[in-house]
């Protein structure tokens, strides 16, 4: 075999795999992509203040901290625990009947997001919650000590203290988020994952699959390395 | 406690002394009893009072508690923020602290970036901001290395001195005590058992705990015991204030027969005051032997015999 006929070959390889791209329908991939981004988008923005608030909540109620409710805190955890234990894909029908009554349809991009800040919230709580845990009691403690109102407590001395740790658990519900999406063609929801069961899958589409698998990895890639850099970047200095 | 004093609660560790202190703020609330600090019941306030009032209450901790994410200037400028002081009245104030406690040339760094004595002087920086009369400190120094907790101590000694602020003390090392109090509190099992000028205590102390916490302090520990021969006697004698001064001893045994021989002691100054604490061996006739100790008290030395 000499040179010139492995360069051939690689020509003709790449060739075929162009070939083999020509076919991809973009303008699907194109609304699948913006499908997948509103679905993140919305979803994460509202699962994120939805679950820091009852991330703080179930943290201040829990035993020592100055909102201390044993009840509260218990059945919150609990609903956090039963909400984060049903496969997203069983909460997605289980809960239709409060998706219809939230956004009055359960079907489509609008009647996906519910279910996918139902199911993010709780985890984000969860995250909030050990991001708390993690703060020096000692710094509450001197916040106590100056005369800090509890609400300042809570904003500038443990949100802001936990938020290396918040940071990272919003990248780790958004990449959860992308997984999620995944499912909702079974409500019509469109996105890339939808794109990849119906053409890529039943259709029997290779390109498609190929195209959408390589989207999605490149997104989780985007938000996990998006997601460390700011963590990098706050903690530089905080821990030296 | 008196305004303006340094006062110090010295105890071992699970003493309550740390509660104690954490009371006079309510960071722990008596079960019984009242709290009173600067004429205010804080026993009595309600809770948006109550944080009025912790405003007028420094308090530095053993662990300085900084915010991790703040910088010394930011962490020192916190409770002026609460305190609703306009922009450019922090930024004055918080340039006046940070040259106060020398800590001006580290302003912009976090507190990971700076060493132990350094977070301490920011500590103690932002428990000054809003010009409290009390600044509470739970073992400020004991996570400090011997010397960084003389620089620690001389700073709040000026700022006792400077700004008139009374200061309260808890630590579990006599020689934090000698170097800044004035009065101290010895604490046993959650109750103090023995208290007073720092000097008398540490002259004679009355209770076992005292003594025994003295012994941290090699100078003031008395482990001779009066194992006398016949005609021997060992005495213990202290002195404070100018009298300490004096040659007492040789004054006393001067024209008798009496032979004295000093064990044990030492002479020095706590506090600018001086003060002399010497153990005796006096050798000779009973009679003489009295006389003499009679002679010493006499010159407002006080005399104790060790059996």
């Amino acid at each position: 075999m000499n040179p010139d006929m492995i360069l051939d070959w690689i020509r003709s390889e790449i060739q075929a795999f162009l070939q083999f791209l020509e076919k991809v329908p973009w303008p699907l991939i194109w609304d699948a992509s913006l499908d997948t981004m509103i679905m993140l988008g919305v979803s994460l923005a509202a699962a994120v203040p939805l679950g820091l608030m009852i991330g703080v909540l179930v943290f201040l109620t829990s035993p020592g901290q100055f909102w201390e409710q044993r009840w509260v805190y218990r059945i919150l955890s609990a609903v956090i625990n039963i909400t984060r234990s049903v496969p997203f894909i069983i909460l997605l029908f289980a809960i239709m009947p409060f998706t219809r009554w939230l956004v009055g349809t359960t079907i489509g991009v609008k009647g996906f997001i519910p279910p996918l800040v139902l199911a993010a919230a709780p985890f984000f709580a969860r995250m909030t919650e050990i991001a708390l845990r993690e703060v020096d009691p000692g710094v509450v403690e001197a916040a106590h000590a100056m005369g800090t109102p509890r609400l300042l407590i809570i904003w500038r001395v443990l949100l802001r203290e936990a938020r290396v740790g918040l940071i990272a658990g919003v990248t780790l519900t958004a990449v959860n988020l992308v997984s999620y999406t995944a499912m909702s063609g079974v409500v019509g929801g469109g996105g890339l994952g939808d794109l990849a069961i119906r053409y890529g899958y039943q259709r029997w589409r290779p390109d498609v699959m190929l195209v959408t698998v390589v989207l999605m990895t490149v997104l989780v890639q985007l938000l996990q390395s998006g997601g460390d850099r700011l963590v990098q970047q706050l903690s530089r200095k905080q821990f030296k | 406690m008196q305004p303006g004093e340094i006062f110090g609660i010295i105890g071992r560790s699970g003493a309550g002394k740390s509660t104690l202190l954490r009371c006079i703020n309510l960071l722990e609330r008596p079960d019984e009893g009242s709290v009173t600090v600067g004429g205010v019941e804080l026993t009595r306030l309600t809770p948006r009072e109550l944080q009025l009032q912790r405003r007028r209450i420094g308090m530095v901790f053993q662990h300085f508690n900084l915010l991790t994410t703040a910088t010394a200037r930011e962490n020192i400028a916190f409770p002026l923020r609460l305190a609703k002081l306009p922009r450019a009245e922090i930024r004055r104030r918080v340039d006046e602290l940070l040259d106060m406690v020398g800590m001006a040339p580290h302003a912009d760094k976090y507190p990971a970036q700076l060493s132990g004595g350094q977070k301490q002087r920011v500590g103690i920086a932002r428990a000054l901001a809003n010009r409290p009369d009390v600044l509470l400190c739970d073992e400020a120094t004991s996570a400090l290395d011997p010397e960084t907790t003389r620089s620690i101590l001389a700073l709040l000694q000026d700022i006792n001195r400077q700004l008139g602020v009374t200061i309260v003390v808890v630590t579990h090392e006599m020689h934090v005590i000698r170097a800044v109090c004035d009065r101290v509190a010895v604490m046993h099992q959650g109750r103090i058992v023995e208290s007073g000028r720092v000097l008398d205590l540490f002259l004679h102390p009355q209770h076992p705990v005292t003594k025994d916490l003295l012994r941290q302090t090699e100078e003031f520990a008395d482990d001779i015991d009066g194992t006398d021969a016949p005609g021997e006697t060992t005495i213990r004698l202290y002195a404070s204030g100018p009298a300490a001064l004096e040659p007492v001893l040789t004054e006393a045994v001067r024209g008798t027969a009496v032979q004295a021989a000093i064990l044990q002691g030492n002479v020095g100054k706590m506090k600018e005051v001086p003060y002399a604490r010497l153990t005796v061996k006096l050798s000779g006739s009973h009679a003489e032997i009295d006389a003499v100790i009679a002679e010493i008290r006499g010159r407002s030395w006080e005399v104790e015999e060790v059996r």
